[in-house]
């Protein structure tokens, strides 16, 4: 991955400015914190040397000089090792003890250098002040309070080097890792963008913001693939089943014009072509209607529908239909005495019905009879159309709701092979199942409706 | 009749306008939609048929502002979008009948009949007459020759609508949208069965026929010519 893009990417930045400003607050916070200490510790170094001032203080006060001197004295290991400075004059400028010298005396604080052995120079932390009529002035060596500012920093220093380095390589794992995934997830979209409709993004069990949008990116590729394959099942078989009738009206139109030829002009063969031409566009309206449907047109209209009404409507309109056809069809008593409403466009619920009945009218032998019923089981209204004719089998089932599709048997006989597509539509749209069962011999299916009007 | 044709397709408005004129109809053909809709304020015509793909104005804003305009001429809305909707759509804005393209001369000429110049007798007439066929609206009676006939209340409402239409057409999807509520095809000779039930009742015991059949396009009834 160039450099360039990596820095560009969306978890670098927000990685290298968390980092960025989780750094920046560490030393700010650091630094106020060691000046803290180095405040306190100056402070104390302060109260030290007035303290030792005290102490020759106090011993003036009781004993006079004598005191004074003998308490330097006493602390004379401390004078040894240099860590402590005593100086005290007499009246007249004259040293009477101590173990440095100043040409000047002074009042109050100084910080003053002195070489000490081996070209080392030491400072020291000087306070000077009356003491009666002499002249006292303490200091004390920096040194332990330099070593503990020492201390101080560098376990600053070390605490944010731990910080940094952990606060650094966290945001670039972090970083590293979510634009591994963004950077897969964006390789697999190049594909769907590439026409693989197929691929579907990783999710993983953290079920993080990536995965819910990965989820949903899913779920739309699932939809998209869907309404794809449909399309192209749609195309191949328009080119398939539309072409069949096409072909047949230009030969009928071919030998019209060849009988035009030869002087003797016939009404059939136009006839013919205009049926012909009638039924294709018959069955491009049916798929336009299909599709229409399946795009979830019309549920703004829907209403209440009364199923127990289509299916007396649907037994007085097709009745004779079936009548004249050599088949029965016959309604079912109600198996409840209550109404069967439920929401839904009562012109697609009748086509519906229609569509049921026809198919059941073509597809069984003479003397079929053909129930219909409207019912409601576990709250659920539905429809029935049933028959005792030769069914349909088990494999072919699922198929059957495909475009133009036929069972075999049935390739000849007239008939769009769209009614039951129609009907799934339908169906779909009102959120109903269609279910097809062996009623050995025959065929019911059954439209089962996903609840009832309400108050129904 | 004179009748209003809009339509942009100029080989469509040919064929149509030829078969008006063969049928004894004057037709104004006009293109755009805003013209049409001056004329269609300004000339009195007796039907308007409208294409619903108009360059100007397009024919549903076209209908809706002839009827905004309180115009009350019959409108048929022609267009090729046979959706589900699309029917719905042409109605609400105001149109009286709509025929999805292509259809046959013969259904356009059907509906063009059954708007145009509505008979003289209104919906609160009691009695149709055809021959010595009688029906009482009000009773839901048919007698013919004396004779009461028993009839389904759908046949009665078949019967009625051929009757209104009297020595016009009707065709099969014409009977299928008023007496049936299918905007579809049912894929099934549902009006053949019924007319022909019908015809068992009102013709078959008498000598003459009333109700005819026009070959490929529908059903009239009318006195032998």
């Amino acid at each position: 991955m160039p450099l360039a893009r990596l820095v560009r990417s969306t978890p670098f930045r927000l990685a290298a400015l968390y980092v960025g400003l989780f750094l920046v607050s560490l030393l700010a916070g650091n630094v106020s914190a060691y000046r803290m200490v180095a405040a306190y510790l100056y402070e104390r170094l302060d109260s030290h040397v007035m303290e030792r001032f005290r102490e020759i203080d106090v011993a003036y006060s009781a004993r006079g000089v004598e005191g004074a001197a003998t308490m330097i004295e006493n602390h004379a290991p401390a004078i040894v090792r240099q860590e402590t400075l005593y100086l005290l004059r007499d009246p007249g400028g004259e040293v009477v003890a101590g173990n440095f010298s100043l040409p000047e005396v002074f009042r109050g604080f100084k910080t003053f250098e002195a070489s000490a052995s081996k070209g080392k120079t030491t400072s020291y932390r000087l306070y000077g002040s009356a003491l009666g009529d002499h002249e006292l002035v303490v200091g004390v060596s920096y040194e332990d309070t330099n070593r503990l500012r020492q201390i101080a920093l560098v376990s600053f220093g070390w605490a944010s080097a731990i910080v940094l380095g952990a606060g650094l390589g966290g945001g670039a794992f972090l970083a590293f890792r979510t634009r591994r995934r963004i950077a897969e997830l964006s390789e697999r979209m190049k594909s769907v963008g590439g026409g693989k409709l197929g691929v579907r993004l990783p999710v993983s069990s953290r079920t993080d913001d990536i995965d819910t949008l990965a989820s949903e990116v899913n779920v739309a590729l699932e939809q998209l693939e869907a309404s794809m394959s449909a399309m192209k099942q749609v195309t191949t078989d328009i080119a398939h089943d539309l072409k069949t009738p096409i072909g047949r009206l230009v030969l009928t139109l071919e030998s019209a014009l060849e009988k035009t030829d030869a002087g003797i002009l016939q009404r059939e063969p136009l006839e013919a072509a205009l049926a012909e031409a009638l039924q294709i566009s018959a069955t491009f309206d049916a798929l336009l209607r299909i599709s229409q449907i399946e795009a979830g047109a019309r549920r703004d209209r829907f209403t209440k529908v009364e199923l127990r009404q289509i299916v007396d409507e649907a037994v007085e309109v097709h009745g004779p239909v079936a009548e004249e056809a050599g088949k029965e069809l016959r309604r079912l008593p109600d198996t409840d005495p209550g109404t069967f409403g439920v929401v839904g466009d009562i012109d697609l619920l009748r086509q519906l019905c229609a569509n049921l009945i026809a198919n059941a009218i073509r597809h069984t032998p003479t003397g079929t009879e053909i129930l219909i019923a409207a019912g409601k089981e576990n709250g659920r209204p539905y429809l029935l159309v049933a028959d005792d004719g030769p069914g349909i089998p088990e494999a072919e089932r699922k198929n059957v709701f495909e475009r133009f599709y036929r069972l075999e048997k049935s390739r000849t006989t007239d008939g769009s092979g769209l009614g039951l597509s129609m009907v799934k539509a339908v169906a779909d749209l009102h959120g109903a199942r269609v279910v097809l069962a062996d009623r050995a011999p025959g065929l019911s299916v059954g439209v089962v409706f996903p609840e009832a009007w309400p108050g129904a | 009749m004179r009748i209003l044709l809009v339509e942009d397709d100029k080989r469509t408005s040919d064929y149509i306008e030829k078969g008006l004129a063969s049928s004894g109809h004057v037709t104004d053909v006009l293109a755009d939609g805003r013209d049409a809709l001056a004329a269609s304020l300004r000339e009195p015509y007796d039907v308007a048929i409208v294409d619903r793909m108009l360059p100007g104005l397009d024919g549903l804003a076209l209908v809706r502002g002839l009827r905004a305009a309180g115009g009350k001429l019959p409108i048929i809305f022609l267009t090729a979008m046979g959706g589900v909707d699309d029917r719905v759509e042409g109605l609400e804005a105001g149109a009286d009948d709509y025929l999805v393209k292509p259809f046959a001369f013969s259904e356009l000429l059907a509906r063009v009949n059954a708007l145009g110049r509505r008979p003289p007798i209104s919906q609160e007439t009691r009695t149709l007459c055809v021959a010595d066929l009688e029906l009482d609206v009000v009773k839901r009676i048919a007698i013919r020759a004396g004779q009461t006939i028993e009839l389904l209340p759908r046949e009665f409402a078949l019967l009625e609508l051929l009757m209104r239409n009297e020595g016009r057409v009707l065709t099969k999807t014409m009977l299928l949208e008023r007496i049936w509520n299918f905007n579809f095809d049912p894929q099934s000779t549902v009006v053949e069965t019924h007319v022909s039930r019908l015809r068992a009742k009102v013709d078959k015991p008498f000598d003459v026929s009333l109700i005819h059949t026009t070959r490929s396009t529908g059903y009239s009834i009318h006195a032998p010519r």
